[in-house]
Parts: C-alpha cells; structure tokens; sequence
C-alpha cells in the first residue's frame, strides 16, 4: 500500500498523519484492500502451508475453494483460539503452534519465536519478524518525530520490534525496564534527553511513581514534563489514575493488543483506538455465538491476518471483550476503532447478573488503603452464588484489617448492590502474580 | 504474526541506535551507541555465539531486562548473522517460567544470561534448575549467584559478563571469560578492572570502572582463542 509521502507529497514532519494515504483510506478501499489480500493471498496460503488452518478447516469440512467473497467468509470460515494454538504446540511439539506457513531457514526477517505475557496462564507463541511495525503510525500521533528520543519502558519478551519501530520512524529509542524501579534513571535521562514518547505506562507504574515521589522527594510533573503523550496500556485506566495524571500533567494514548496480530491505539480524539486495517481485520462477534453484534456494541474480538504469509491466524477468537466501531473519527482517520473491556473468560455472573473487573475497580480504589486498585475476583465457576474478591492492600496494620474489610464491602456494596466475600492480603503479593505491567484479574481460587 | 504492513514508510535512520546505560560507580550513567557500534559489536557477539557451537537453524535464549539493551543487542543481531533465531525472557522471578516455558518448547542450543532472580524465580515455582537448563549445550550465567548455583547443581554453566558497553563470555575451558581485545582493553586498576575502547565508539570509554573484581589472563587458552580472559576473583 503506497503513501503519498513516498511520492514526495505531505512527506514532511509537520505533516498530520505518518502514512496519511494509508491512515485515512475510504472505507471502501480499506474493505477492497481485505478482500484483495486475504482471499486472493493469505487464505489459500494459510490453509495449505499452515498445520493448525490446514486441520481446522478440514475437519470443518470447507475449502479455500468455497469462499468466494467476503460473506462467504464470514459465514463458512471455522474459528481457532488461543488454546487450539497452544493445544497444537504441546500435543505435536511445534513451538510455533501450527502457525508457521515456511521453514524458518526461507524466511529471511524472521527474529524468532516469543511470548504473550501469560497473565492467564503459559505464553501463547507468537512469532516476530525483524523490522519495524506499524506502531509507527501510534507514535507520530503521539507527537514523536524524526531525531526526537522516545522512552521505551517496557520487558523483553515480546522482542525488539517495539525499538526498531522507534528507529524506523527516525527516532531514538532510550532503554527503561518496566518498573518503578527505574524512576531515578526516568529523571535523570529524561533531564538529559528531553524525550518526547513513552511507551508504555502501566498501572503498576503510575502506582509506584506516586509512591515514590514523596520518598526520594521529586515532582511526577518534572518526570513527565517533557513528553508531548504518554502511551498508556496493560488494564483498563481507573478514575483515580486518571486524574493523578490529570494533576501530573501527563496527556495519555489508550493502548491494547488486537489479538496477537497487531496492535491499536488511540488518536488525539481520544474515542476509541484506532485498528491498523491494513494488517489485521477485525469481527465483533456475540461472545456466545457467531453472529456480529451491531456497531458499537460489547463482543468479542476476531481476528484474522490479512497479509501476514509467515504465520497468519484466520479468526482467531481473542477472549478480548471490545466495542468496535467503523464510524468516522473526529481525527480524519478511517480505520476501526475499538474500546477494550476486559476478557470474555473474566466474567461472572452472581445471580445471574454480569460482573466484570473493571465494575469493581472503581470501588476498590475509593478505599485509601486499596487505593492501587489491586484486586482480584475469585472465579470457581462463571455462575456463582456470592462475589469473592482478593484485594491488594497497603499503608495498613494488620490490626486495623477487619475495619478495612467492612469499608471495602460497603464500597462495593453500595456501587455494584452486591455484598461480597473480601481476602485482604499485602499489595506486594498481588504484584508477584504478574508480568510487569498488569496483574491477573481473575484466579480459580 | 506480525504487525507489519505493505511497503511502510521509513524515516532515515537517526544517527544513534539507542540509549542504554553503564554501571560507573554504582550509578547509571546514560550511554548513546551507534549503528556502526552495534555493527562492530554484533561480530564480537557472534563469535561468542560461535565459540558455543551455535550454528544456522539454532535458537538462542536471551534472559535480560531492556536496560542491557546495548549488551544484548549484538547477541540478538548475531543470531540472524549465523542463520538462527532468538528468542527472550526478563531476568525477574516472575518471569523465570518463561525462561522454563522457552527452553522446553525451543530447545535452544545457548541460553545466556541465567542471573539470580531467575534461579529464584526458577525455585518459588517448584522448577528444579539443574532439570530446566540441563539439556542446553550452553547455559552462560549473569551475576555469581547464578553461577554458584548451578555449580551446586552439578552443572557446567559459563560466564557472561557485562563489561560496560561490551560483553566477555567464557570458552568451554571455563577458565576466564574472553573479551575482543582488538576492540577493547582491560587493565587492572586496583582490585578492579577499567575499560578503554580502542575501535571508535560513539561514546568513548576511558579507563571506565567495571563492577567486575579479578585479575586479566592473557597466556593462550586451551580453547585455541589466542583473546585475553577475565578471570573473576
């Protein structure tokens, strides 16, 4: 897909978009440019070379052959999962999952073979190539330009894609581990190099730099001073995150992974993160079923590769809970946008009524002493008869725990009209359970 | 999978490749690479690969956080050189199961960069290390604690060491880590060593302090490797 600045036009750094051809493509030429690729490339490819696609759709009893257009697609094509990926690595011994459609020796940009977090449970494989991505395209919208530096606080597991996206937009990326850990070494390179972008800010780091301000005495405003936006991902931003960064000054970019296909993020608007539909296209689909829930409605993301001829997922059910919408941004951009509410399996029904993490976040944080919104629900079974909650908590003595406990229920109580059963246990615990950036939201018991 | 597009557009390049840091008397001092640096670095790197056996097809398991991005960097670029792949985990506890995950479902011929939290990681989760890395022709250590550790467990494991802006790893020999010395010299300073560049280097280092205590060998190693070790006291 060309863009006008390769042709010379809008090709300067004050230019609105990075790709603006690409980014702000008519809806038509953006559903062309799919069905283009993915029935004419990707589907019969993946369904020849791809072990896992090659079963999938023959026990399915369809063939490449059957889908002519994309409502046949949409109607005909089988789904995959997380743990069909995860089930074919195991049971066959294929790191890559089924997944890889080449020899990895034919495939010249390949870097190797990683992990997603694994929040829920061992890391589904996922495979990079060298080079930069599109996160290009989320950068400059975050103000980044070329000779700027941008702060990548991050971990290693997924790669260096993310600082090669940096250098491929002309950027300069500074190096931070993912954790409050880092924040002397924030400020002090941050003094030095006036960094523009950060990616990315977490929760547990937004908690660990309002903890440590007032202990090694520095003003979260001056950490933050010199970036024009802050990409901001891992769980959804609670109200008292946002407005310590309100008060910190820092302007903040939503952030999420589209399945593990790629990845999107939010524009100025600040409406909803823009999907690169140029990569990947997207379903919202009845979490329950297969039918499309209207625009702008609660379903699961779907997700199939629409150019990808290395390792490509055609509808991969993602758990991701989203609402997604087509509609026009107030940015110019034409792609999807999509509003991540948390995963289809984190749900529980108490009496039959639907209960997310994020319901109860906004509680938990009301309570000083479970201020970080630390917290876990117990989910033995998707039905259940009581709400069971493990919840972080800090700056208390074991003494004053039963009060707290009573406070907490009240809280919650009264925002959700539910009474629930509360563990309280060191936020420090909590921290341990997870990669770097989040925790998980949901535990067995 | 991959979040790639068609013919995306490239800015040129920046001069610097990144900011990393070095370790200058306890404290983190900022430390801009170059491209042509990183170039230079990845042949260090690869003939440490090399010297482990490390060959087209291999996978190499990198156990690192991003601030020794500039240490690691070359290991990752000297990978693809030698016709393999890499993969990664952070040097945390928590992810001290992925290092596991990694080395059952990946079988890589070299890990590096074993250090202490991962052993404890390794150990809170129930994993035997001795069972997770015994398989790995080539398992290089971080820190001594790592290294004492799996010395306890009846294992072989090599040294890696970081040596500010580059690295040294130990030979099969095992006695002494080997550093380029057509690249770099290391001088006792003290109980300590100092670094000083001799191939330019964007940032220049000039009997830069190291956090590593022990004395240069530089009599000719039974590996055949006719570069100077480090032997840590």
């Amino acid at each position: 897909m060309k863009t006008q600045e390769t042709t010379g036009q809008d090709a300067g750094p004050g230019r609105r978009f990075y790709e603006p051809a690409v980014e702000t493509l008519p809806r038509a030429d953006i559903a062309a440019f799919q069905e283009r690729h993915l029935l004419g490339d990707v589907l019969p490819f993946a369904c020849e070379h791809s072990p896992l696609l090659r079963e999938t759709w023959q026990r399915a009893g369809v063939a490449p052959g059957d889908i002519g257009s994309m409502a046949d697609f949409f109607a005909a094509a089988p789904f995959i999962d997380k743990e069909a990926i995860k089930r074919f690595r195991d049971e066959r011994g294929d790191p890559y999952g089924g997944l890889l459609c080449r020899r990895p020796a034919d495939i010249a940009n390949l870097a190797g073979i990683f992990g997603t977090g694994g929040t829920t449970g061992e890391p589904t494989p996922v495979t990079v190539l060298r080079g930069p991505t599109v996160m290009m395209r989320d950068f400059w919208e975050s103000g980044v330009r070329p000779g700027d530096h941008l702060s990548v606080v991050l971990f290693t597991f997924r790669g260096a894609g993310t600082n090669e996206t940096v250098r491929g937009m002309g950027a300069v990326p500074l190096f931070f581990n993912h954790t409050p850990l880092e924040i002397p070494a924030l400020l002090e390179f941050g003094r030095r190099f006036r960094p523009t972008g950060w990616y990315l800010l977490s929760n547990v780091m937004i908690n660990g730099i309002e903890q440590m301000a007032p202990q090694i005495g520095f003003d979260p405003a001056e950490l933050f001073a010199s970036y024009r936006n802050v990409i901001y991902a891992g769980e959804p931003l609670g109200a008292r995150a946002r407005r310590l960064l309100d008060a910190w000054g820092v302007r903040i970019l939503s952030h999420t992974a589209v399945g593990d296909v790629s990845a999107a993020t939010e524009c100025q608007a600040r409406d909803g993160c823009h999907v690169w539909e140029d990569t990947v296209l997207v379903e919202c689909l009845d979490p329950d079923g297969t039918a499309p829930v209207p625009d702008g409605e609660r379903g699961e993301l779907v997700v199939t590769s629409i150019i990808d001829t290395v390792a490509p997922v055609l509808r991969c059910r993602t758990d991701d809970l989203v609402r997604l919408t087509r509609a026009p941004c107030a940015c110019g951009r034409t792609h999807a946008r999509i509003w991540p509410l948390g995963r289809k399996t984190d749900e529980v029904l108490i009496d039959g009524r639907s209960v997310m993490p994020v319901d109860v976040w906004g509680a938990v944080e009301t309570v000083h002493e479970t201020r970080a919104g630390l917290f876990q629900v117990i989910r033995s079974a998707r039905q259940m008869d009581r709400l069971r909650l493990r919840v972080g908590y800090q700056d208390a003595r074991p003494g004053v725990l039963p009060a707290l406990r009573t406070r907490l229920a009240d809280a919650i109580g009264e925002r959700l009209g539910l009474v629930p059963e509360i563990e309280l246990v060191p936020a420090g615990d909590l921290l341990r359970l997870g990669p770097p950036h989040k925790i998980p939201r949901v535990a067995k018991r | 999978m991959s979040m790639q597009a068609l013919d995306m557009h490239l800015e040129p390049p920046a001069p610097v490749w990144g900011v990393g840091r070095v370790r200058v008397g306890g404290q983190a001092v900022p430390w801009p690479v170059s491209h042509e640096d990183m170039h230079d670095e990845t042949a260090v790197a690869a003939a440490q690969l090399a010297a482990c056996g490390f060959a087209a097809g291999d996978t190499v398991l990198l156990v690192s956080m991003l601030s020794h991005a500039i240490n690691v960097g070359p290991l990752e670029y000297a990978a693809a050189r030698l016709g393999g792949l890499y993969s990664a985990a952070e040097a945390t506890p928590y992810d001290a199961y992925r290092a596991a995950a990694l080395c059952r479902q990946l079988a890589p011929r070299v890990v590096v960069g074993v250090c202490a939290e991962t052993i404890q990681g390794l150990q809170e989760s129930g994993f035997d290390p001795a069972a997770v890395f015994g398989a790995v022709p080539v398992v290089a250590t971080a820190d001594d604690e790592a290294h004492a550790a799996l010395v306890a467990l009846g294992m072989a494991p090599r040294r890696w060491l970081r040596l500010g802006p580059t690295t040294a790893l130990e030979c099969a020999a095992r006695r002494g880590a080997h550093y380029d010395a057509d690249r770099w010299a290391v001088e006792p300073d003290g109980p300590r060593l100092v670094l000083t560049n001799r191939a330019p280097r964007l940032t220049p280092s000039r009997r830069l302090p190291l956090d590593v205590v022990g004395g240069i060998e530089t009599a000719p190693c039974e590996c055949g490797s006719a570069q100077p070790r480090i032997v840590p006291r």
